[in-house]
Formats: structure tokens, sequence, C-alpha cells
């Protein structure tokens, strides 16, 4: 029968030490086990001690106002009833650290102070572009709010030099000219009812390509080489000269007259995107807003085929019984005569008339 | 099925209401050295209530515990090394260090939680009902909770739902005669807590809670209208704690003697009288060293497993 | 092009929500539905409709007016294996359920350490614009963002009403669904088939170059209606949808705002603490942060209860002239 400790209890979350109040038994008496053996100080409140067991309280070893940790001993018992937890926690178990680690003290602020750097307010994205391109923020001058310096703030991208937007042109054009190519007019007929002519001769034409994919090709490598899609050019003349962003496949897009329109409004405004400016596989110029009846596009290359649509006219024509109106709007179809013959583009301008009546 | 003259029932009851007590015991004391985090609420002094209660149930049958949990969880079938190491913060525990002592649930057998929110479990113990009369089954929800759970709106929801759709709950509200510090009788007008069945439409019996015989009889006659689809029923079990509610309560609302009066009337020295004619002095000194070597097994075993990981933890949020 | 093409047809948002409900509920014995009035009156706001007809009283509950005891039935029946959907009449209710939503249904999967979940939705009609004042106007998705083991669902369209409703019931976890009841009357088209949605994946409505407009609910089909009354003055925005607001998609979001360099951020809940603060953040946290051209804007809700008044309630919340005039401001003024 040894002697069995009477530890100092954690009483709360947060207790790590309690301090002895009094004894409410001496050594050598006789105690029941629930029965107040002493009174401890926590640091939320007074407790009272239970004895766990019934037995003798043998020796006391914490005196008043002693302050003791938790866990350990502030008296021993002699006991018949077994320590339930006799020998399960062979080593002093490592207490389970119930409080958060001593907060460390905060070092020391330093107190010399190294000269304030003059700040500037600029936004993320014109810090990013001065850093690019090796501009001082502090040679900018803000128009920001709160003196912010803006995107715009900062000068303008140096203009490469450029060649003028004729010479990019005018290459094109010569290039163009050393092809072999014709041309075939058509006066088609257009449905009563339509509009937007030129997302419809997009659409046409595109459509019409597709059934001929041996004009969705272009010249190269002494061959015929089709191409996997059909890219159709837009002709837009703009302040910067004439730009033709591609729109592909536009015989398969639902919304192509929204897109259409997106387009020459971003082309006008310069906001193309690169990817917008490749893939054309045929152009389509539309001068009928202009007053012109007819005309003879020239190609585009390596493009073997481009539409150049007139104005969209009502004309008198000969109807069953004698004279009617209609619709009429006069194409010249131009075609890379290596690609393809007078029958071939006359079969494509059939698609397209068929393709424009639907 | 008799408690007291059957000595097969007379055991079970015996070892498990040891259990309970030395697992409380072992946990007091492990708090008490610092070995064990948080705060525990022991059921010390209730243990006949579960005894009792479970013992009318089966694997099947449902569950809804309380703060106060472990007697329920133990009762219900629980592995008690499962237990421990949750107490203990260890990756083995029922929920992984995650939960601890409010929070052990067993779903296999039929424990769906602890629960850290006085009547939390309540309307999901009626939302279980709700389920199994859903699917046609024949299982039973036993509600615990105490007599402060009665004062929340939780709990008077809860209750109706199961009275208007007759649903197969038992409530068993273990009247420990206070709240944490709030006595019973300022908390309510009425003089037990069962006459608050009335208002809901429902049977409702006050029995001694302290009598394993007495809350398996009523226990179990309400599981039995359960079954046949005849409604949920209130069963008020009087008990008492003989531990604070929690490690951080001095008592103060209460006087010693009456806990000494109370810890005379202990459920097992008393059960322990009315069966030693059916099981006699060896075999119950049998129970007590099995439920003692069945906690210090568990304490072992927990003891002996890894730390709960903090690892995975943000993946532990959401079920996949 | 799509690639199927689906049946669709043009339903409102509350027939949209009542087909999923359906759909589940035909699919799957485990899912029914309870809530006050769902039954034989068809839920407060039409939604349940004549399902109680289809689906017979078991499955579609009424109950008495216990918020927190419905709500803490169906995370009981949803421990015990259904799939049960609660209808909270309006989303300022929840704050009577608010234990059974917080500290049971979204921590039980987390404290339990796996071993059980809680697979219930809880559905709530949402947000201002109806007159109904103070406390039946609020929009509180904020609250749920902001405790974890929770999902929370936004749907600002007919076809996401329905597609995003099936997933929050196949989902294992909690998931709350606020319905803005602007929208309940909205038509749309709306796939035939029972296909949900993925949870946590935001949707880009619109695409633009100059500003990335992200909005929830109501303020979705206001900023789109902003996005075209800009767009006649040359501003082209971006509109995203982030659909679910946990667990937050903000992957386009970031790589909308890193080519637009500006972000309008708008609720119509008021802005303190609320949920587009988290977004904001999250931008700046991110990669885009090098790319804004301007602060990150937040246009939300007044920090006030909802007003009685009609003009007064108008004025309370953003508006589409509001999202137009805040959006046009920002692009000029950076």
């Amino acid at each position: 029968m040894g002697e069995t400790p009477l530890v100092m209890p954690k009483m709360s979350m947060t207790m790590t030490e309690g301090t002895l109040v009094t004894w409410h038994k001496s050594a050598g008496a006789a105690v029941r086990a629930g029965e107040v053996v002493c009174e401890v100080a926590t640091d939320k409140v007074d407790m009272e001690v239970e004895a766990p067991v019934d037995g003798t309280l043998a020796r006391v070893v914490a005196q008043p106002d002693e302050v003791v940790a938790v866990g350990e001993p502030i008296a021993y018992l002699t006991t018949t009833s077994e320590d339930l937890l006799a020998g399960l926690f062979e080593a002093p178990a490592p207490p389970q650290p119930a409080t958060p680690e001593p907060v460390p003290a905060p070092e020391p602020v330093a107190p010399v102070a190294p000269v304030a750097p003059v700040r500037i307010a600029a936004v993320p994205a014109a810090r990013r572009a001065a850093a690019e391109r090796g501009i001082d923020l502090a040679t900018i001058t803000p128009t920001g709010p709160s003196g912010t310096i803006r995107l715009t703030d900062l000068p303008p991208l140096p203009v490469r030099p450029r060649r003028s937007p004729r010479a990019v042109i005018a290459r094109r054009m010569s290039a163009s000219a050393r092809i072999p190519q014709f041309v075939v007019y058509r006066d088609l007929e257009l449905p009563a009812d339509g509009a937007d002519w030129t997302t419809a001769f997009v659409r046409a034409l595109a459509g019409a390509l597709r059934r001929h994919p041996e004009l969705n090709a272009e010249w190269a490598d002494d061959d015929v080489r089709r191409h996997d899609h059909v890219g159709v050019a837009l002709a837009v003349d703009t302040d910067r000269g004439l730009l033709a962003p591609v729109l592909r496949d536009p015989d398969l897009d639902d919304e192509l007259a929204r897109h259409v329109r997106d387009v020459v409004r971003r082309a006008r405004a310069g906001r193309l995107t690169l990817a917008e400016m490749s893939g054309g596989t045929t152009t389509v110029s539309n001068l009928g807003g202009l007053g012109v009846d007819a005309f003879h596009a020239l190609l585009s290359p390596p493009q073997a085929t481009a539409l150049a649509v007139g104005r969209v006219q009502e004309k008198v024509v000969p109807v069953p019984g004698g004279i009617g109106v209609a619709l009429r709007c006069t194409v010249g179809l131009t075609i890379d005569h290596r690609v393809g013959d007078g029958a071939d583009a006359a079969r494509l301008l059939a698609s397209v008339q068929e393709l424009l009546a639907l | 099925m008799d408690l007291i003259g059957d000595p097969g029932p007379a055991r079970e009851v015996l070892v498990t209401m040891w259990t309970i007590r030395r697992f409380e015991e072992a946990v007091d004391d492990l708090f008490a050295r610092g070995l064990m985090h948080g705060t525990m609420h022991l059921s010390i002094g209730q243990e006949a209530v579960p005894v009792g209660a479970c013992l009318a149930l089966s694997e099947q049958d449902y569950i809804t515990s309380t703060h106060r949990g472990h007697g329920h969880c133990i009762a219900k079938g629980a592995r008690l090394d499962e237990m421990m190491a949750e107490l203990l913060a260890k990756e083995t525990g029922y929920c992984r260090g995650r939960g601890g002592s409010m929070h052990i649930a067993d779903v296999a057998t039929g424990n769906l939680g602890a629960n850290g929110i006085v009547a939390g479990g309540v309307p999901i113990a009626a939302g279980a009902g709700l389920a199994v009369k859903m699917r046609g089954g024949r299982q039973v929800v036993v509600s615990f909770f105490g007599d402060g759970a009665v004062g929340e709106g939780a709990w008077h929801e809860g209750v109706n739902l199961a009275a208007v759709w007759d649903l197969p709950v038992v409530f068993v509200c273990e009247n420990n005669h206070y709240g944490m510090s709030m006595p019973v009788r300022r908390a309510f007008r009425v003089e037990e807590l069962s006459e608050r069945a009335a208002a809901y439409g429902i049977p409702g019996v006050t029995v001694d809670g302290n009598d394993p015989q007495a809350v398996h009889d009523a226990v179990g006659d309400a599981a039995a209208r359960a079954r046949a689809g005849e409604g949920p029923t209130l069963v008020e079990a009087i008990t008492y704690r003989w531990k604070g509610h929690s490690k951080s309560d001095k008592n103060l609302y209460r006087t010693r003697e009456e806990i000494e009066q109370w810890r005379e009337r202990d459920p097992i020295a008393r059960f322990e009288q009315r069966v030693a004619h059916t099981l006699g002095e060896q075999e119950i000194q049998a129970c007590r060293d099995e439920a003692r070597d069945r906690v210090r097994e568990a304490i072992r075993v927990a003891n002996a497993a890894p730390d709960a990981s903090a690892e995975s933890l943000t993946e532990a949020v959401y079920a996949r | 092009m799509t690639a199927v093409a689906e049946q669709t047809r043009t339903l409102t948002y509350a027939e949209a929500v009542r087909e999923a409900l359906a759909q589940a509920m035909a699919a799957d014995d485990r899912v029914f539905l309870l809530g006050e009035d769902v039954g034989t009156y068809g839920g407060a706001f039409g939604v349940t409709g004549d399902l109680v007809h289809r689906f017979g009283e078991e499955r579609i509950r009424d109950t008495p007016i216990s918020e927190l005891g419905i709500v803490g039935a169906a995370v009981g029946a949803a421990l015990a294996g259904m799939r049960p959907v609660v209808e909270i009449q309006f989303s300022d209710f929840t704050a009577q359920a608010m234990d059974q939503i917080v500290n049971q249904a979204a921590k039980i999967h987390f404290m339990l350490g796996g071993a059980a979940n809680v697979p219930m939705v809880l559905r709530a009609p949402t947000g201002s614009g109806t007159g109904a004042a103070a406390q039946h106007s609020q929009s509180l998705e904020a609250w749920f963002a902001h405790v974890p083991g929770l999902k929370v669902v936004m749907p600002a369209t007919p076809a996401d009403a329905k597609s995003l409703l099936l997933a929050a019931i196949d989902d294992p976890n909690p998931v709350i669904v606020l319905e803005h009841k602007l929208l309940y009357k909205q038509s749309g088209p709306v796939p035939e088939t029972a296909t949900p949605a993925r949870l946590g994946e935001a949707a880009v409505r619109r695409t633009g170059i100059d500003l990335t407009i992200v909005a929830t609910g109501v303020m979705v089909p206001r900023a789109l209606e902003a996005a075209q009354q800009l767009a006649a003055e040359g501003i082209e925005a971006s509109v995203i949808d982030p659909r679910t607001l946990t667990p937050l998609d903000a992957t386009p979001i970031v790589d909308d705002v890193i080519r637009t360099g500006r972000a309008l951020l708008v609720q119509e809940a008021p802005r303190t603490a609320g949920f587009m603060a988290e977004i904001a953040a999250t931008i700046g946290e991110s990669p885009a942060f090098g790319h804004l051209r301007a602060p990150i804007g937040r246009l939300c809700g007044l920090d006030v209860p909802i007003p009685y008044a009609p003009q007064l309630e108008r004025a309370a919340v953003p508006q589409t002239a509001d999202i137009a005039r805040e959006a046009a401001d920002l692009v000029r003024r950076w």
C-alpha cells in the first residue's frame, strides 16, 4: 500500500499553476472520496479540492501560499483503493500544452529610421509598365485621384518608324499583280426582305467556298493546297487605312451579325487583336455603300478568291406577264487562275446566289 | 427485460455502469493532472439512465446525445479506446481529434453524436425519426437531453414536430436538478418536466433515473409505442450529477450536504445491493474488475497512438 | 456553336426550380421537401406549385412555423440517409435556424472526423424589391459564406436555378441556395434534361475589354443591361457571375481582370463585410494585382435595413443605371 500523490488539479482550460490556500484536513486524518481536503486559488477562482479516494492524508507537501504547477503533488494519500491510472503513464507524460506558447517579447523597434523614400502613388499597371520600359515614376506627372499616376500618364510607347500605311498596301498589291487572276461578274438577285448585306455576303461566300473546297485554297509549292477552315477577311475602311480582319467559319456562326458589327467597330477603333488579322482564305470588299455599281478587287496573296460587292439597288426586271422590280447587286469574283478556271468561278458564284436567296 | 433477477442482463448493467463510472473518473483524473485538454462534462452519478435506456434498444436504433455524453456513448456500444483517443487528441480518436468530448459520435452503432449546443440534438433526433418513418423502418430514436434543454426553443420545436408527425422518437430527459447552476425549480413552473408532454399531446412519465430497471421499463414501453407507429413519448429520469457542470464549476449553487446525500444514493451501489442474490459477491467484483481493466486498456492503447495531425485540415471540411 | 443541341424551352425561374425538384424526387426516393406552406398552398412564392399533387404530402411536407425545428429535422434526416430540401420562406428567417445551420449542419462532417455527412439543401427566397421591408428583404449570403462547411449558391438565371439546385441536391454537403425574389418571374431558356451544373464554377456572361463587372443574384441581369448601355457609349464590359460563392471559382475573374485592368464588384447586400469584399481581396492578392489600372470598385447596397417606401427601397440597392454610371466613371477616371 504505497502512497498516491494528490496533485494540483487543472481546474480550468487555461490554468497552469495554483496557489495552496488552506488545508481542511491535517496529516494523518482519514478522508472519504469526494470529501474536501483543501482549497486552492487559480487564475480565475478559488476551488475546493476533493479527495479522489477513501484513505488517509499521509503527508502534506504544499504549504499555504505556496504556488504549485498543475500536475505536481500537493500531498500524498495512502489508500486501499487502487489508482485507476497507475502505471499507464510510466515516464511523466509530457503534459499536453494546454496554454499557447508564451509569446516572445517583441523585438525593440530600431530607433533610427532610414531616410524615408518619397512615396509615389501609381496604379499597379503603371508601375509594371514603367518598370518594363525603364521609366522613373518620379518623372511622371500624376493626373489620377489623390495624386495617383494613372496608366495613361505614362508617355505613349515610342512609335516605331512606321512605313506609311500605303507602303504596306503597295507591297501587297504589287505582289498581287504578279498573280494571274481574272474576274467574273454576276448580277445577283437578293431577297426583298433582306438587310445587313455585308453579313449576308460574308455568310454566303463562306458557305459557297465550303461547297467548293477546291477554291478555298492557295497556290503553294506548285500545287493547290486546300485550307481546313474558311476565313473571310472583311475589308474595312478606317482612318488608318484599309484593314481586313478575319471572320473564321462565318457560315457556322449563329451570332455572325453581331460579330461583324463588333469587328468593324473595333477595326475603326484600332482595337483588333493580332489573331484576327490572319487566317483569311478569301476577302469580301463592299463599296456599295459608297455608290459603286461594280468593281474588280485585287487578290490579297495568298488568298485565291476575293468578292467585290457593289451597290444593292432596286432594278426593273422582266417578270412573267410584264415588268417587275427586284433587288439586285453586281458582284465581281476575282480568282487566282492557278487555282481555278472560269467555270469554277461561275459555279462558285452560282452557289453564292443560291445561298443568298435562302 | 429483468435487469435484477436475470443474471445476464444484471451483469451487463453492472459492467456498463461501472465502465462509465471508471471512464469518467479516469477522464477526471487525467484532466486534473493536465494530461487532457479542453473541458469535460462528467456524468458521474447518472450512469443508470443511459444503461437502462440503451438496453431497451438494438444496434440499429439511433440516439442523439448531449455535451455530457460519455455515458450515452458507452452504453450504446462505442469503443472505449477510440473515445479515450479522441479525448487525448489522438489521430485514432472517433473524430480524429477534431471533435473532442462534446462531438463524439459512432454512426456505425447508431450514435448520431454528442452535441455542444443544449437541445441541439432534439430536432436532429426528430429528423432521424422522420427518415425512419419515411423509409417504413422500425428503428427508434432516443433523444437524450438534460433539464436545461427543456427551456430551449429547439426542444419545443423538435418535440412538437415529432408529435405532429408521430415520429418514432423517445425523448429522455436526464433531470439532474440543475441546468448549469440554475435549479430546475427556478427554471420551470411545472413540478415534473414530464407534465410538459401533455402540451404536445404525447404521453409523459417520470421515473427514478438512478434505477436502471425503472428507466429501462419506461424507455422500453416508449420504444414499443414508437415502433408501433404511435409516436413519441417523454421520459423524465430523475438523477443527480456528483461533479460540477464542467471543470470550472465551483459548486457554489448547491451545498456539500446535497451532494453528499445523493452520493449516498449511488445508483451503482444501490444496484449492487439489489442484484446481490442474482450475481453474488465474486461476480460483482468481477464486474468491477472488468470495467476497470477495460478502461485502463483503453487509456493504454489511446495514449500510445499518434497525436492528431494538422495536415489535411482544410480538406476535412467538405465531404467528397 | 453548341456541341449537343439540348432541347430547351422557356420557363420562369420559379418553374425551373420546381422542375429541378420534381426531377430530383422522381430520380431518387431519398429526396423530399419540407417547409412552411409548400404543400397545398403551393409555396409562398408559388415555387412548389402542384408538386404536392404529384409527389404526395409525405414528400412535399408542410411544417408548423418552426424554422429551427425543421432545419434540425433536415439535419437529422440527412444524417439518417435521406436527402432533404428544406425551404425557409424568407432568407431572413434563417436567423431563427442559425444553430442548426451553423453549429450543426456545417460542422458535423468536420467535427466527426469525416465519419458522417449532412447532404441537405436549404433554399430561401432572398433580397428586396417587393416592398416587404426590413425583416423580409435581406441578402444574407455573407453570413453563410463565412461558415466553413457550408456551400452557398446564388443562381441568377432560370437555367442555373434548375442546374445549380440539382447539383446542390447531389452534393454530400449542406448547401444554401439563395433565390432572388425578383427573379422568380423572369423567363429564360431551360434545358429539359436533368443535368446538374458543377458547383464552384463561375459563368462568364459577357466578355469585354474595358472592365470586369462581377455580380451576384439579381445584379447579374442588371449588370448585363448596364453593359448594353455602356456598349453604346463605346465601353465594353465583361460580366462574370460567380454562381457559387463558396467554394469560389476565382480563376475566370482573375483572368478577366488581368485583361481589363479594372474591376467593379456589384452586390445587393449592404457594403460592409459583404461578399464582394472577399472577391476584392481575392483579386488584390492574385496575379491580377499587377495589372490593375484602377482601384477595385465595389457597388453595394447601402448599410441600412431595407426601407419600406418604394423609392427608398430602390435607392437602398444598386439599380441598372447605378451600375452603368459607376462603370463609366471607373473607366473614365482610370
